[in-house]
């Protein structure tokens, strides 16, 4: 499966508390398609998505989805290692694998030769999920149940076929306004009673100076 | 010479500062001293990138902070600063510099270097310009300005 495929349906997965965060422009133009409340985009990464939505994950009691390519994640792995330290279990790592830089002409990157994938999350200390088959085989009620349970710190392995959707649009999105649609998303009251939206920063987690 | 912990009681109590990233470094070791769990949050990072993403995550999410770091490194966050500005999430970077002012670049946010009793007055301008512009700002600790 493509990746805008994947990205439309776990989109769909997602309940309106939800956080999800994107990172890349190709990643965000196939994200913005589906445009949600919550939904945050960063086009240039900065190699700063991971740990900004840990900084977003322990700062709320909303479950948050940080959706990201493997060749970006390899840039900067020890932003995982981070969140995996941090024991934050609002945060989902959303690692989506199609083995090449689609927007650099599938340029290859190195992902795939490592000799075990889940071995490299699973030796951070993430609960590791491999969806592809899932996705591969349509298995999308089934998928649902299983995201909406998820506990992190978790990394959700997607292995994709590589393509990109070349109709859909550039994205236009207002950065500043961008950022305080999700402040007001975050700190708004939430639909579900039995959430508390703000945590307390007496947190016991991310290693604190306890 | 700043004594630390009236820097953080200003700093969290007055100014309302309270999450905190950052990467060890030793001309900052007064502050880690008096870090106060009961009025902060501190999180040791990996790297300062890592830092100062947790730091604007958790600025988005409602809650100030700053990133503790050797200023040495500063040229690392030089991209990373160009996040906070066109997504406009303010942050201070509360920094040592062991050097002069010249050791690192000159970026147009508010900056301030401690080093004497003056810090609340030098803590209130920076905060108040990088919350009005929406930048980072700069606390800038010169060497032997802590105890």
């Amino acid at each position: 499966m493509k990746r805008h495929n994947v990205v439309k349906h776990f989109i769909s997965f997602l309940t309106e508390n939800d956080v999800a965060i994107f990172s890349g422009s190709e990643l965000c133009k196939e994200a913005y398609a589906y445009d949600r409340p919550g939904n945050f985009y960063l086009e240039d990464t900065f190699g700063l998505a991971v740990s900004f939505a840990l900084g977003v994950a322990l700062c709320s009691d909303k479950k948050v989805f940080v959706f990201v390519g493997e060749g970006d994640l390899l840039r900067d792995l020890s932003s995982a290692a981070q969140a995996s330290a941090s024991s934050c279990k609002n945060l989902i790592l959303v690692v989506l694998d199609n083995g090449v830089y689609q927007g650099v002409s599938n340029q290859p990157n190195i992902f795939d030769r490592l000799v075990s994938k889940r071995g490299l999350f699973y030796d951070m200390g993430f609960l590791v999920q491999d969806y592809t088959k899932h996705f591969r085989d349509s298995k999308f009620k089934q998928l649902k149940n299983i995201i909406n349970r998820l506990k992190g710190p978790v990394v959700v392995l997607i292995e994709l076929s590589a393509g990109i959707n070349k109709k859909i649009e550039s994205l236009f999105v207002d950065k500043i306004e961008a950022g305080s649609n999700l402040t007001e998303f975050l700190t708004r009251a939430p639909k579900d009673d039995r959430i508390d939206n703000k945590k307390p920063l007496n947190l016991d987690q991310g290693g604190g100076i306890n | 010479m700043v004594k630390a912990t009236e820097f953080w009681n200003y700093l969290c109590e007055e100014l309302d500062y309270r999450f905190f990233a950052g990467v060890a470094c030793p001309g900052l070791v007064p502050l880690y001293k008096k870090m106060n769990a009961d009025i902060m949050h501190y999180i040791p990072a990996a790297n300062e990138k890592i830092a100062l993403g947790l730091v604007s995550g958790a600025r988005i999410a409602g809650n100030k902070g700053a990133v503790l770091m050797d200023m040495r490194f500063i040229y690392d966050l030089t991209d990373s600063f160009k996040f906070n500005v066109d997504y406009s999430i303010p942050l201070l970077v509360i920094g040592y510099n062991s050097g002069g002012e010249d050791e690192f670049p000159s970026y147009d946010f508010p900056v301030a270097f401690i080093i004497g009793e003056s810090f609340k007055d030098d803590l209130n301008r920076v905060v108040s310009r990088s919350e009005d512009e929406k930048v980072p700002g700069l606390i800038v600790i010169e060497k032997g300005g802590l105890s």
